[in-house]
């Protein structure tokens, strides 16, 4: 045992304390933890209020029949129940599905093309780049207008275009199923430079020395794309996908500005009926209950995709 | 490994947090106690004649000499309901506004717009009731009291373009079947006869189906404001428009054309015909006499009539004080020439004093609107005796909107949309 004085008990003789008779362990590691609770308080505070009031909100408000203004009365999972009775939800329900799957896919498949392409040296690379992010980087509502301008009326310049191609003149905001297929291309056409940057950054990452090696070992382009590139880029792939998926699921604008879920509840989605129901029947337990069931089913996807990741991280 | 870290658990740490989160939510949900206002007056007003219109009120306004003096505040349209929703639920909304014609029957419901009949009997006192256009005051009354004090009115008249109806060599139609003669004759110059759209924010589509309704002694309430959709003369009406669609006098795009694409669509003449706000040729900017609003059409058992909205001043319950925010609304309504002769406001006014103004006696179309339109037309609430809360989900709602699309595209029959209408209706009812 070491005779050497204790620096604490330097401190405790300063102080007047008795050096020799120590306060139990429990006493300052208690005093530690209220110290802790106090510095702790005001972020606890901010986070509950930032996002766990809301949520919680949401909850209560789902179990309820109130309105904007009201509470209202408990009425268990009633609007769960009706919300999952009602065609409109399961109509709701196959459009977001649609919308979201045709969005990840479209915008990745174009962005890891267009990241690929830019990859090669070419003169302007950085002209382009900057071009291609327009569509990202333009306000929605300044480009659901643009769109408006080309496809609404038949006079419009794509209906007219199709029309002097000999394909009549189709109606791609006022045909339901044109309809959805427009709102699907308007958001791929959104999204792909979101894509293009994530899979352009993973690219960057690739030793060069692995294509060369594998050139020399005789691998074609094709087998380059499939055994690289797309194996050393997969968790950005899943990263990119699960931002996606939560990006179309929650995307109000995009849809809303236009076509407002018409024609005929043709692009209504999940969140274009919750607002529909919140603040357009005034239905507030259950347009929260379809916001929770989004949620949830994003949880669902995020998990899938998360263990995805984990997987590719043990392989790789 | 222990989950205590310097005397906080991980459980303790997520009680905390939840204790937190569940008190702020059970504080909001219990609803605190209404905060009384204290002065002035907070008055909000919606930007019914762009900024001129706003400006002149607001000078009007904060000019108010009363006991607490008053202050003005313009509300976006966009989504209005919710800043009004919220600004209620957080005892911070106005002690009296304009807003949504239906606000008012939606608010008083819940407590928290007061009825209007005490205003309503210093109006009636100082003589200034007869000044009403008739129907009007009538339209806001409820069997628990008068919702608000009528200001402005948005009719759905008929607009015709006179250059095309002299193109097609036809004059406008005086009846529906006139109205099928006519629409025959423009299809021959590509002339659409029934311009409209159901597009996102346009329902002049709706407001179309609405008119066509009451034009045809129909209304989608019977008289016990329960609904009546399938009442048979809105099958009727409804048949009257889906052979329009079949017929190709409706642009086939329209269900999806915003009110741009609609005044575009007035604009480069292609279409003759439709309904539209009293004040179409100003939004055009085409007063030259070539849109014209058109004499009311008998529907085919000699009805007459349209849709229209019935503005209202309301009152509401968090006010600093009841007596004074009824003598602001008494004198704001005895100044509301202000908005037409001041604020050049487009629409139309609900009192004759101001509508036989010079400023507003120069607007030809409008005063056509006023004489011939206004006296045949009835809310959205027709043939219910009097408005009611629902409305305000229903109007431009989900269902309405749904139902105009459908009749538009022409593929379903009457009956059936309707059948699907008359349930939406109860569902949000």
């Amino acid at each position: 045992m070491s005779d050497r004085t204790d620096p604490l008990d330097v401190v405790r003789a300063a102080q007047g304390r008795s050096g020799g008779a120590s306060r139990p362990r429990t006493d300052w590691s208690a005093s530690r933890g209220r110290l802790f609770l106090v510095l702790i308080a005001p972020s606890v505070l901010l986070l509950a209020l930032l996002n766990a009031y809301p949520v919680a909100y949401a909850a209560l408000q789902s179990v309820r029949n109130g309105t904007l203004i009201t509470a209202g009365e408990f009425v268990g999972l009633a609007n769960f129940a009706k919300v999952l009775q009602s065609p409109d939800f399961w109509h709701a329900v196959r459009f977001t599905a649609i919308f979201t799957i045709s969005g990840v896919a479209g915008s990745w498949l174009i962005g890891m093309a267009l990241a690929l392409a830019l990859q090669a040296r070419i003169h302007f690379g950085g002209v382009f780049k900057v071009l291609l992010l327009l569509p990202w980087v333009v306000p929605i509502v300044v480009s659901s207008m643009a769109w408006n301008w080309l496809v609404a009326t038949p006079d419009s310049p794509m209906p007219a275009l199709a029309r002097f191609l000999g394909f009549g003149t189709p109606l791609f905001l006022a045909d339901p199923v044109l309809a959805a297929v427009t709102v699907c291309v308007f958001k791929i056409w959104c999204s792909f430079p979101f894509m293009m940057l994530m899979m352009s950054a993973a690219l960057s990452a690739i030793d060069r020395s692995v294509y060369e090696a594998s050139s020399l070992d005789g691998a074609s382009a094709r087998q380059q794309l499939f055994y690289i590139t797309l194996p050393l880029t997969r968790r950005t792939t899943y990263i990119s996908w699960i931002l996606m998926t939560i990006f179309c699921i929650n995307d109000f604008p995009t849809i809303y500005l236009l076509t407002a879920g018409g024609p005929i509840d043709a692009t209504t989605s999940l969140i274009v009926l919750a607002y529909r129901l919140v603040f357009q029947n005034f239905q507030t337990g259950p347009g929260v209950a379809v916001a929770l069931m989004m949620t949830a089913a994003m949880v669902v996807v995020s998990m899938v995709l998360f263990r995805q990741i984990r997987k590719s991280g043990a392989t790789a | 490994m222990s989950n205590t870290i310097t005397g906080l658990s991980r459980r303790g740490f997520m009680k905390l947090a939840g204790a937190s989160a569940a008190g702020a939510a059970t504080g909001s949900l219990l609803g605190m106690p209404a905060i009384a206002q204290d002065g002035p007056i907070k008055f909000w007003d919606m930007p019914w004649g762009g900024t001129t219109y706003n400006n002149a009120m607001k000078g009007l306004v904060e000019g108010y000499s009363g006991s607490l003096g008053a202050e003005y505040q313009v509300i976006q349209w966009a989504n209005f309901q919710q800043v009004f929703a919220s600004a209620l639920a957080s005892n911070t909304g106005p002690a009296a506004s304009t807003g949504g014609a239906f606000q008012a029957f939606q608010f008083a419901e819940q407590g928290q717009v007061l009825y209007a009949d005490a205003i309503i009997e210093m109006l009636r006192e100082s003589g200034k009731i007869d000044d009403f256009l008739p129907g009007t005051v009538e339209a806001l009354t409820t069997p628990e009291g008068i919702v608000g004090i009528p200001w402005n009115l948005d009719v759905r008249p008929i607009w015709v373009r006179q250059s095309l109806l002299d193109q097609a060599g036809v004059a406008a139609p005086t009846t529906w079947a006139e109205w099928l003669e006519v629409g025959r004759a423009l299809k021959e110059i590509d002339v659409y006869a029934f311009g409209t759209g159901a597009g996102p924010n346009n329902n002049f589509g709706y407001h179309s189906m609405m008119a066509l309704m009451i034009n045809n002694g129909g209304g989608l309430f019977n008289e016990s404001a329960e609904p009546d959709a399938l009442f048979e003369r809105n099958v009727e009406a409804m048949e009257f428009v889906r052979e329009m669609a079949v017929d190709g006098m409706i642009d086939p795009a329209s269900i999806s054309y915003s009110t741009d694409n609609l005044d575009q669509m007035w604009r480069t003449g292609k279409c003759a015909l439709g309904y539209h706000t009293p004040g179409l040729d100003e939004v055009l900017g085409e007063t030259d006499g070539d849109l014209q609003v058109m004499s009311p059409p008998a529907g085919p058992h000699g009805d007459y009539g349209s849709a229209y909205y019935v503005n209202n001043i309301m009152m509401y319950a968090n006010n600093p004080s009841v007596e004074a925010t009824e003598e602001f609304l008494f004198w704001y309504v005895n100044n509301l020439e202000h908005a037409w002769v001041e604020g050049n406001a487009p629409t139309l006014p609900a009192l004759r004093s101001v509508a036989q103004t010079d400023v507003f006696q120069s607007r030809t179309q409008a005063v056509k609107v006023i004489e011939e339109w206004q006296p045949i037309c009835k809310p959205m609430a027709a043939r219910a005796q009097a408005s009611f809360p629902a409305l305000a989900s229903i109007d431009a709602g989900q269902a309405v909107t749904r139902f105009t699309q459908t009749m538009l595209q022409g593929r379903t029959e009457a009956r059936a949309a309707l059948e699907r209408l008359q349930a939406d209706l109860e569902d949000l009812m």
